[in-house]
């Protein structure tokens, strides 16, 4: 299967007063039709950068400086602001974190979804646009259509105007959804129930989604696959099973074990990661999370790790992993441009 | 240690006289020295109302809170001055509740100097790089700001200045919302600790039920301003007894994708009611799959079903 979406080698960073803040640093990875692939990280470990640099909905001082992006096959960032305006919403479409926020407080909500369609069907009339919104309006389950088509955001709770903000989002039926972090300002109670209506408007629509978020739970709630970010790069990819039940890096294993659960007794203490997360401004002496690492060994403060493919599927950025599975013995200049190319040991 | 009597706090409603927002309707607990309750529920159900009224930050509607046996909820301001010392909350946001015109060493020694405790200079700095420690900072951070300093640091500095004045009881409300997994675990066992060394009482306040376990001896779980289950911390996750908390439960995602596409769910349908007009009878009843007529009428009564198990529901009359 051809993937839909590709990310090669991104590099992001942003120019500030300080002096350039690398928030991605090589990031690759492909996203295939149908499927809800999770990108976990903390806070700075540039995942969301990351999903803004896919629509180019950067700040002004942010710069790709380096990889690409594809959506079947074809360049994003060899777009015009007008042909990526084409895309986005139509192509590939963004639900944001906070519903609150992202809404136009003047505007009723029946607007505000008709918006979209006017906006990349200019030949419809309004009120074909109409029905077209109140059947988004049932789709994302939101009661009453006819009554809430014509009021105001402050009418609505913080997780229906999240089913509002997916109902624009889904207005052009995308194939791909970006869905950062869309349940973190909820009740759980609520965030359970729009991770229900994501899921079955997924498998409705035939959508594939990359879904950010910082929680493992969600995640394995909700993904097939998930990538996991830290330090403006990925330090493990895996399938949903394997990364729970096998996970090889020491951040991902930390996150495990630093994450509460229901159902564990609780005599299982809560082991925390020790430290906190790294300064992106500058480069990294070695691997990003060598500071904070248990297992670290000398060679991880001073290289950055390869990536290692365990199989067809997994992939680490860890020392241990290298050493481990012998699978290579790399010189020094070896290890340096295979941090700049990346991932040829498939 | 604590002990808090139909406790209630409503606000009047602008513009509309004679309506209030039933925030805390008839709360009772007891807490003794050492314990943690942890209060659970969805946001707007009052759960940090109650803790500031406990607290008097908010002057309570009626009802009596009871601190090592004196009853403080009619204590005037300056009654209640040496009484504060004994209490202190510890914030949700580390960002907003530290002030980012003064040094660290000035936030953390602020309740010193309010409760005239330290006669020189030398003494509180004493007590503030003592402190410091304690939370796992050094020296060297005492004469910067806040803003020099990550989420997980900030909640460190809010800790330190909740405890310098060695308090009895502490509210932490939603001490761990806002920072990130690796650290809100590290939050969670420093405060483990410190109950451990200073033998502290905590009213530890949060929105789902996963890291309350870490902490709790006892939960209570709120909804729409009322207390609706109060038992032992595991009972409540092995035993629950109220649809509200079964749902709040069912709702917690797991980190397991193999246990999650196990789970039969009891979920909880629609949104929290307004507290302006709360629902009538059990407040629960419009989200709840096994409401009766009974339960649209009738408020069900607080009562203890097993020992030292406390619900809110007809279903378990």
């Amino acid at each position: 299967m051809e993937p839909i979406l590709q990310v090669k080698n991104l590099r992001t960073s942003f120019m500030t007063a300080n002096g350039e803040v690398q928030a991605v640093r090589g990031v690759d990875f492909d996203l295939y039709p149908g499927e809800i692939v999770g990108v976990v990280g903390e806070s700075g470990s540039g995942k969301s950068v990351m999903s803004m640099s896919i629509l180019n909905l950067l700040a002004d001082n942010a710069v790709i400086k380096d990889g690409d992006i594809l959506y079947w096959g074809n360049s994003l960032l060899n777009f015009s602001k007008k042909e990526i305006r084409k895309i986005r919403g139509k192509e590939i479409a963004m639900v944001f974190q906070d519903p609150m926020s992202s809404l136009n407080p003047l505007m009723s909500i029946g607007k505000q979804i008709g918006e979209m369609i006017a906006v990349h069907n200019p030949e419809l009339s309004k009120l074909e646009i109409k029905v077209q919104v109140l059947d988004l309006l049932k789709k994302v389950r939101i009661p009453e259509p006819e009554k809430r088509f014509n009021q105001l955001p402050n009418e609505f709770s913080g997780g229906m105007r999240q089913r509002v903000m997916i109902a624009i989002a889904l207005a052009c039926a995308p194939s791909v959804l970006i869905a950062d972090e869309p349940t973190t300002a909820l009740d759980v109670t609520i965030q359970d129930q729009i991770l229900k209506l994501l899921r079955s408007l997924q498998e409705e629509m035939q959508m594939s989604i990359l879904f950010i978020t910082h929680d493992l739970g969600v995640v394995a709630e909700t993904c097939t696959r998930v990538i996991v970010m830290y330090g403006g790069m990925i330090m493990e990819e895996a399938a949903i099973d394997d990364l729970f039940e096998q996970p090889i890096h020491p951040y991902t294993k930390g996150l495990m074990k630093s994450m509460p659960s229901i159902n564990q007794d609780r005599k299982g203490e809560l082991e925390p990661i020790p430290g906190s997360p790294p300064d992106m401004l500058g480069d990294f002496a070695g691997c990003p999370f060598a500071p904070r690492c248990k297992e670290a060994r000398r060679i991880c403060g001073k290289l950055l790790p390869p990536e290692v493919y365990l199989d067809p599927t997994h992939r680490v950025r860890c020392w241990l992993v290298t050493e481990q599975a012998k699978q290579i013995k790399i010189s020094q200049d070896e290890v340096l441009t295979n941090n700049a190319g990346r991932g040829n040991n498939a | 240690m604590l002990e808090v009597k139909e406790l209630t706090k409503h606000f009047p409603v602008k513009g509309k006289r004679g309506r209030v927002v039933h925030a805390v309707d008839g709360i009772n607990f007891k807490l003794r020295k050492g314990e943690t309750l942890g209060l659970v529920g969805e946001s707007g159900c009052g759960k940090s109302t109650l803790a500031r009224t406990i607290i008097r930050i908010y002057e309570p509607t009626s009802g009596q809170v009871f601190l090592k046996g004196q009853d403080i909820s009619g204590l005037s301001v300056r009654e209640l001055k040496p009484i504060r010392k004994l209490m202190q909350m510890i914030f949700q946001d580390p960002y907003s509740s530290l002030n980012a015109r003064m040094t660290i060493r000035d936030i953390i020694a602020e309740p010193l100097r309010a409760h005239k405790i330290c006669h020189t200079k030398a003494e509180e700095n004493e007590l503030v790089f003592e402190m410091l420690d304690m939370v796992g900072l050094g020296t060297e951070h005492a004469l910067r700001y806040a803003h020099e300093f990550s989420g997980g640091q900030r909640q460190r500095i809010g800790i330190a200045r909740a405890l310098i004045l060695r308090p009895e009881l502490v509210i932490c409300d939603e001490p761990i919302s806002a920072l990130d997994v690796s650290i809100q675990a590290q939050i969670v066992n420093l405060l483990k600790k410190f109950q451990e060394d200073l033998n502290l009482t905590y009213l530890f306040i949060a929105h789902d039920l996963s890291m309350v376990r870490y902490v709790s001896d006892k939960v209570g779980v709120m909804y729409l301003g009322h207390l609706v289950e109060l038992c032992e911390a595991e009972e409540i996750y092995n035993n629950p007894l109220h649809p509200y908390t079964k749902g709040l439960l069912g709702s917690v995602p797991i980190p397991s994708p193999r246990l999650a596409r196990q789970k039969k769910k009891s979920e909880i349908e629609g949104d929290i009611p307004s507290p302006i007009s709360p629902p009538s009878g059990c407040r629960f009843h419009t989200r709840c799959k096994y409401a009766t007529e009974r339960c649209k009428a009738e408020a069900p009564k607080w009562q203890e079903v097993t020992t030292n198990h406390f619900v809110a529901c007809h279903l378990h009359d």
